[in-house]
């Protein structure tokens, strides 16, 4: 019995439909062991399952940073020695309905964001965004990252939870869609170039943060802190990304993509219809414009779960709305539009609610298919950060990068064999 | 202005050292197609290798130093126009590993259906018109030759006139049925040659005048064994041991609007028909079911 061509349709309909449909919207921030019920020494981390032992520098510092956040070890040492034991156990964000850029971390007393899909129900999560440099996400773990982490977790996140109480009490809950669709308009692409969602998000907040009632050396501290990190909206637009993709997930015969992920050595995407199933392949080293005295050879293949928002028709797919972002990731403003427009080769629709000024308004392309990936040979293009190598040096520049053709392959072929085509 | 080939098929080598005037008949990006006697050279800028191809470097971006209709004189250093030389000195020599290699097994029906499926999905995201599967000349074809073929009753299929109504069938410079009847007219041969079976004669001079020439010269070349390193790949691959062809597969058929995949098409029915009639295991059943 084989799927025919209009069930694949009706499919791919209804899960880019959900997709768009999602309405992903802010509730809390708190430590992941509440809301998302992490327990002992549990770690979770970006893109497909990984063996501690083939992890890349980034990854392994990342976990090491953590491991000592935690308090479970003291050292580089102990940490290693926790991990390689088998104490630490390590699972995937995706498994958890999570997403984290770069190494992507969570642990269990890490605040976290919490999104909830106002339309589907689904609940999803990130981390909170440290700022560029010397950062946890890149690997590194000095006691300028810990302390950072700490006040965070310790004081950020309270304010920030006080805050959204606030805002749903006064039944205005921070909705992630209307904020990306309007910052996309205003420049973003929402991967790499935050600025302007980071902005409406400071401009929603406002009000509400000052009612919080913490004094204000401390909302002071918050808001500077907002200030200076123009990537603050990122882990909340991946959260939201995930929620979009979670929607359309799990609809049977799609051959849409409803994940896309790296942990700096393998690079993994899921089928809507293939459950939680992995397809996975050699992370690719992404091509891009190098901080001052770093070059290719310093960059560690491609890393994190942000490519999400690709998946969710933003970021890389809505380039052509960013054209500023092309002075970080490099390239011309012309190639950034040609991106947008070859990735409506590879999609299953025009977004509704996502749309580029500078196309006439044309909907950003949504719903990766993969059978299209493969007869038209064009990869998923990402927009990317990209990490040193070897753990603690950080971010060593930004750029592009294609996803591995393989995990199209594999996956079309578990497809067909499960649905017969 | 000398353009130095990287790389330059045999069959493109011969019809250089033949000699004499040529004409340039059609000119793509990256690509041109020139033609002496009955006989087609395609110069390519990067792209694949073929026994007919000379490979120059560069891109699709490449800019050919010709135009529609330039004639250019041909020798065994290469070709020359008025205003620019392609020379093939150095050049490395392309055969094609189709016609010195054996088949060591016909693949498993499951996997041969499990590729007709991909293919079949392929053309549900590439047509928007008629697709040869579906069309009425191409279903007669596999009633009437390739199923009796495959169930060793009486068959046309090594008489040209069975592939009538399927050469020059359908839209584009490559019409669907001539990738269809390559494909499989490639398999067949290379399996005939193999384990001395009959094998299909595809006359040269009445394809030129049945289809677009280029896409006509392209079908008699692959009936003789001469095809591109894609469908080698593909061919070799499916016929060999391990049976792992899907990738090989895939890359084929990403290949033009639909051409890639009537061409696999032809090459995994082919298989399929002789399959059948070695194992009688219902493989052609079930690559028609995954059609």
């Amino acid at each position: 019995m084989t799927v025919s061509k209009e069930e694949v349709e009706a499919a791919n309909t209804l899960a880019v439909e959900r997709m768009m449909d999602a309405e992903p919207t802010w509730v809390d921030v708190a430590p992941a062991s509440k809301k998302m019920g992490l327990k002992g020494k549990t770690l979770l981390h970006a893109g497909p399952p990984m063996v501690w032992k083939n992890a890349s520098g980034p990854m392994k510092g990342a976990v090491i940073g953590a491991a000592i956040f935690e308090g479970w070890a003291e050292t580089e040492r102990q940490a290693t020695k926790l991990v390689e034991e088998g104490e630490v156990k390590l699972e995937p964000n995706h498994h958890h309905n999570a997403a984290g850029p770069m190494a992507g971390i969570i642990s269990p007393s890490m605040a976290v964001y919490e999104l909830e899909d106002r339309k589907f129900g689904n609940r999803t999560y990130s981390n909170m965004n440290e700022g560029i440099g010397k950062v946890l996400r890149y690997g590194a773990y000095s006691s300028e990252v810990l302390d950072r982490l700490h006040w965070m977790s310790d004081t950020m996140a309270p304010v920030l939870q006080a805050t959204v109480k606030g805002m749903l009490k006064a039944n205005r809950g921070l909705a992630l869609k209307p904020m990306i669709a309007q910052a996309l308009t205003m420049g973003d692409d929402c991967h790499n170039r935050y600025v302007a969602t980071t902005s409406l998000f400071a401009k929603q907040i406002s009000p509400f943060l000052v009612q919080t009632g913490f004094d204000s050396k401390t909302l002071a501290k918050v808001s500077e802190f907002i200030d200076g990190n123009n990537f603050t909206m990122l882990n909340m637009g991946m959260a939201a990304g995930k929620a979009m993709t979670l929607a359309g997930h799990n609809v049977k015969n799609s051959t849409l993509v409803t994940v896309m992920s790296r942990n700096g050595t393998d690079a993994g995407i899921w089928l809507s219809s293939m459950g939680n199933r992995w397809f996975t392949a050699p992370a690719p080293v992404p091509k891009g414009l190098w901080f001052p005295g770093f070059t290719e050879a310093d960059a560690n293949p491609d890393l994190g779960d942000s490519s999400i928002t690709e998946t969710a028709g933003f970021g890389g797919f809505a380039m052509a709305a960013a054209p500023a972002i092309v002075s970080w990731v490099g390239g011309s403003v012309d190639g950034a539009t040609e991106v947008t427009e070859k990735m409506y080769e590879i999609t299953q629709a025009q977004h509704k609610h996502f749309l580029i000024p500078f196309l006439n308004f044309k909907g950003t392309p949504v719903g990766i298919d993969v059978r299209k990936v493969l007869k038209t040979g064009i990869a998923p293009m990402i927009n990317t950060g990209i990490a040193h190598r070897k753990a603690g040096v950080g971010q060593v520049g930004a750029g592009t990068v294609s996803f591995p053709m393989k995990v199209f392959k594999d996956a079309f072929a578990a497809y067909v064999d499960k649905f017969g085509a | 202005m000398i353009q130095r080939a990287e790389v330059a098929g045999e069959l493109a080598l011969r019809v250089l050292a033949r000699g004499g005037v040529a004409k340039v008949t059609r000119v793509f990006p990256g690509a041109v197609y020139v033609r002496s006697r009955d006989d087609f050279v395609l110069l390519l800028w990067g792209g694949l290798k073929s026994p007919m191809t000379i490979n120059a470097p560069g891109g699709k971006v490449a800019r050919a130093p010709l135009g529609p209709d330039d004639s250019l004189v041909l020798d065994e250093g290469g070709l020359r126009s008025s205003v620019a030389e392609i020379s093939v000195r150095g050049a490395a020599v392309h055969r094609g590993s189709l016609r010195g290699k054996r088949v060591l097994q016909l693949p498993p029906g499951r996997e041969l259906a499990k590729g007709v499926g991909m293919l079949r999905s392929m053309y549900d995201v590439s047509a928007s018109g008629p697709l040869l599967v579906d069309d009425a000349p191409f279903r007669l074809f596999l009633r009437e030759c390739l199923i009796p073929y495959s169930r060793r009753r009486k068959s046309d299929l090594f008489r040209f006139r069975a592939y009538d109504a399927l050469i020059g069938r359908g839209p584009g410079f490559t019409p669907a049925g001539d990738d269809f009847v390559s494909g499989l007219s490639a398999t067949m041969n290379f399996v005939a040659r193999s384990r001395d079976l009959q094998r299909i004669h595809m006359p040269k001079r009445l394809l030129l005048q049945r289809t677009v020439p280029e896409s006509g010269a392209m079908v008699a070349y692959s009936a003789l064994g001469y095809v591109d390193e894609g469908m080698e790949g593909l061919i070799l691959a499916s016929l060999g041991k391990p049976v792992d062809f899907h990738d090989e597969l895939l890359s084929v058929a990403s290949r033009g609007h639909t051409s890639g995949v009537d061409m696999a098409l032809g090459v995994l029915l082919c298989e399929a028909a002789l399959a059948e009639r070695e194992r009688r295991d219902g493989t052609l059943e079930m690559c028609m079911a995954a059609l």
